[in-house]
C-alpha cells in the first residue's frame, strides 16, 4: 500500500517537472533551472525516509526534491518565477532554493559546497543530542572535488550522523566519467574511511525506501555513502544519452513522458500503480491543464 | 628592582578569547571551538592556550572546516574556527564567498556566531608564501567583516563583542607582535560596528592604520610629539560599508593624512580612504605607506617597516 501511494507521489513530481519543462520552453523563467527527470524515485523515497528534525542539503539540480518534499507545485514554480509567495520568497531561486519548513536548509550552486556545511548541519545535531540525521545530496561531477573528500573524513573522524547521496548520472555536463576522469570506486572509498556504503539502482521505490530508511538508522552510529545510479534528462545541454528525448523536445500534449526501463522512475511507478496506473496518469493530465491555467495566472495576474 | 613583566600582545589576546569563550559558554547555545592543533602541541603558537570548554583538534582541510562552521552557525550552535595562518582560508574561499552570498540571500539573520580566528605570518621571515597579509582583500570578496587587533583595548573590545556575534567574520591577529608587549593605548571612541577606533586626538596631523599598523601609528605619533607637534591616531578594520567620515573630517581639520597598510593588496583601502578625503578636502597634504609600496623580492627581511622618521618630519 505504503508503495504505491509512493509510485503516486513519483508521478506526480514527474508530471510538475514537466508542467516546468513546458513554461521553461516558453522562456517563462529569468533563471536557470536544472530540472531532475530521473531522479524522482530517490526523491520521493527519501522523502518518505526523512524524519522529524532530519535536514536536507542539496545540489543545483534538486527539482525533484523541492517537489518531494514540498508535496506540492504552486510554491516551488512561484519561486521560479520569483515571486514573494514562493517557497524562497522569491530571491533564491532554483539552484539555491531552500525550504527550512521542510528541512531543506542548505542548496548550493556550487558543487560539493553543500557536503561541508552538512557536516556542521550534522555535528549540531549530534551536540544538541538530538535524533536527526543530515542527508547531503551531490553527484559523479562533485565526487570529484576536495570537499567530497574532506567531508568524509571530518564526518567520519566525528561519527555524524550524516547521509552522503551521490546521485550518479555518468555526466558533467555533456562529458560522460569516461570521457573525463578514472572511475571512482565508492564503496572502496568509503571502506576506506571505515564508512558503511549502499548501492542503488534500479528505481524500485520498496528497496529505495527501505535502504533510506536503513541509512538513516545507521547514521546514528556515524556517516554513511550512498551511490545512486540514475539517468538525468540534461535539460540545459542537450538530451542524455540513451533517453529517446530532449526534453526541449518534450511535450505534455504527448502525455507523461514514461520510458519502458528500469532506468526511469515513472516506469516503475506505473508498474507499481499496475491496473490503477492508466487511470491516475489521466488524472494527472487532467490536473495539468489546471496547473497550466494557473501557471498562467501566477505569470500574468493582469490578463 | 626589576621592572614589571609586561602582558604581551599574545597574552592579551589569549585572555581576551578565554574570556569570551567563557562567556558564550554560560549562554544556552552549544560552541564549537575547533583548530589544528588546538590542543596539542605549542596550541597554534599559545593562541588558543588555557581556552575553556571542549576543544576540537581537526585537520588540514580549510574549505571544509569553513563549511562546518556555516552549518553549524546555521543550526544554531556557535562556532570559532582557529587557523595558524590566513593564508589557509584561500582554500576556503569558495565556500565563504558563496555561502555568505546565499546567507545574506536568505534575509534572515543566524541566530549564532561563526568567526574565523586567523594567524597572520607578518613576522618578516617566512619567506615569498605563507605570508599573505590580505585581510581586506578576503573580506572584501567574502563580503564579511574582518578585525585586525593590535591595542590591547581594541582587541579586548572586539573580541568580547564579535567572537560569538551571530553571523560570520574574520578575527586577524598578528604573530610578529605575538611576544612584544601589548601596546597599551586609551580608547577615545569607537565605531558601533567596530570598524573604526580613535586612540589620539591631535593638531598637525591625522594618521589612518590598516592592517596590523597601529604601532606603527602609534610610533608616528610618538615622533612627532618629541618634535612638539600632535596628531589624531585612528585603527580601520576591513568592516563594510566603510564609515570613516570622522577621519576624513579629522583630516579636513588638521590638514595632512597619512595613511599606513600592512595588507598588501593592490587596491589597498587605503587608497579609497585617500580619494575620499581628497575629495572631501582638496587641499589637505596625503601621505600613504602601503605593503604594496614596501614590497622586496628577497626572501629574508619581509616585514611592513613604514620610514617613520621621515614621515614625521615631513611637511
Amino acid at each position: 500500500m505504503r508503495v504505491r501511494e509512493l509510485a503516486r507521489r513519483v508521478l506526480r513530481v514527474r508530471l510538475w517537472q514537466h508542467v516546468v519543462n513546458e513554461e521553461m520552453k516558453r522562456g517563462r523563467y529569468r533563471i536557470p533551472i536544472h530540472a531532475a527527470f530521473g531522479h524522482e524515485a530517490l526523491a520521493v523515497a527519501l522523502d518518505e525516509a526523512m524524519e522529524e528534525g532530519d535536514q536536507l542539503a542539496l545540489t543545483h539540480r534538486n527539482m525533484a526534491y523541492q517537489f518531494a518534499r514540498a508535496r506540492a507545485f504552486e510554491p516551488v514554480h512561484r519561486e521560479y518565477l520569483l515571486q514573494p509567495a514562493g517557497a524562497g520568497g522569491g530571491r533564491l531561486g532554483s539552484m539555491n532554493l531552500t525550504q527550512p519548513g521542510r528541512g531543506i536548509v542548505y542548496t548550493s550552486s556550487i558543487l560539493g559546497n553543500n557536503l561541508p556545511v552538512a557536516c556542521g548541519l550534522a555535528l549540531a545535531h549530534k551536540l544538541r543530542g538530538t535524533d536527526a540525521v543530515v542527508f547531503a545530496l551531490t553527484g559523479d561531477g562533485a565526487m570529484e572535488e576536495g570537499a567530497f573528500y574532506e567531508t568524509l573524513v571530518f564526518a567520519r573522524s566525528h561519527r555524524l550522523p550524516l547521509v552522503v547521496v551521490v546521485e550518479n548520472n555518468d555526466h558533467s555536463l555533456a562529458s560522460r566519467i569516461a570521457e573525463r576522469r578514472s572511475p571512482i570506486d565508492l564503496g572502496k572509498l568509503a571502506g576506506a574511511l571505515d564508512i558503511p556504503c549502499r548501492e542503488l539502482a534500479g528505481n524500485e521505490l520498496g528497496s529505495y525506501l527501505d535502504a533510506f530508511v536503513q541509512a538513516r538508522k545507521q547514521a546514528a552510529g556515524g556517516p554513511v555513502a550512498m551511490e545512486a545510479h540514475v539517468r538525468t534528462f540534461c535539460n540545459h545541454a542537450g538530451a542524455t544519452p540513451g533517453w529517446a528525448a530532449d526534453p526541449r523536445s518534450l511535450s505534455l500534449g504527448a502525455g507523461l513522458t514514461i520510458e519502458p526501463t528500469s532506468e526511469d522512475p515513472a516506469y516503475g511507478a506505473s508498474l507499481a500503480l499496475g491496473g490503477e496506473a492508466a487511470a491516475f496518469t489521466e488524472s494527472l493530465l487532467k490536473l495539468a491543464s489546471g496547473l497550466s491555467d494557473a501557471v498562467e495566472e501566477a505569470a500574468c495576474p493582469s490578463r | 628592582m626589576s621592572e614589571p613583566v609586561k602582558t604581551t600582545y599574545l597574552a592579551a589576546v589569549n585572555a581576551a578569547l578565554a574570556r569570551a569563550a567563557s562567556a558564550a559558554l554560560d549562554g544556552t547555545r552549544p560552541l564549537v571551538q575547533m583548530g589544528e592543533n588546538i590542543d596539542k602541541g605549542s596550541r597554534l603558537c599559545g593562541l588558543a592556550r588555557n581556552l575553556p570548554g571542549v576543544l576540537t583538534n581537526i585537520g588540514n582541510c580549510e574549505l571544509t572546516h569553513a563549511g562546518t562552521g556555516f552549518g553549524l552557525m546555521l543550526n544554531g550552535v556557535h562556532c570559532v574556527l582557529y587557523v595558524k595562518q590566513l593564508d589557509f582560508l584561500l582554500l576556503a574561499l569558495d565556500q565563504m564567498a558563496h555561502t555568505m552570498r546565499l546567507i545574506r540571500a536568505h534575509g534572515a539573520a543566524p541566530a549564532a556566531g561563526f568567526t574565523i580566528v586567523a594567524i597572520v605570518c607578518d613576522q618578516g621571515w617566512q619567506g615569498p608564501q605563507s605570508s599573505l597579509q590580505t585581510l581586506h582583500g578576503i573580506c572584501s570578496t567574502v563580503r564579511a567583516d574582518g578585525f585586525s587587533p593590535v591595542v590591547r583595548a581594541e582587541a579586548e573590545r572586539i573580541v568580547s563583542k564579535q567572537l560569538t556575534r551571530p553571523g560570520f567574520r574574520i578575527l586577524a591577529v598578528s604573530q610578529r607582535l605575538f611576544g612584544a608587549p601589548a601596546l597599551e593605548l586609551p580608547v577615545l571612541w569607537e565605531s558601533e560596528d567596530q570598524g573604526c577606533f580613535q586612540f589620539a586626538r591631535g593638531e598637525d596631523a591625522t594618521v589612518a592604520c590598516f592592517g596590523f599598523t597601529q604601532d606603527s601609528g602609534a610610533g608616528l605619533v610618538a615622533r612627532m610629539a618629541e618634535q612638539g607637534r600632535s596628531a589624531s591616531l585612528f585603527s580601520l578594520h576591513a568592516v563594510a560599508p566603510h564609515r570613516w567620515e570622522r577621519i576624513v573630517d579629522d583630516a579636513r581639520r588638521t590638514g595632512r593624512l597619512i595613511v599606513l597598510d600592512s595588507g598588501g593588496e593592490t587596491l589597498s583601502p587605503a587608497h579609497k580612504l585617500v580619494a575620499q578625503a581628497l575629495r572631501a578636502a582638496p587641499g589637505i597634504e596625503v601621505k600613504t605607506v602601503t605593503r604594496e609600496d614596501e614590497e622586496r623580492d628577497a626572501v629574508g627581511e619581509d616585514r611592513f617597516a613604514p620610514p617613520l622618521e621621515e614621515l614625521a618630519l615631513c611637511r
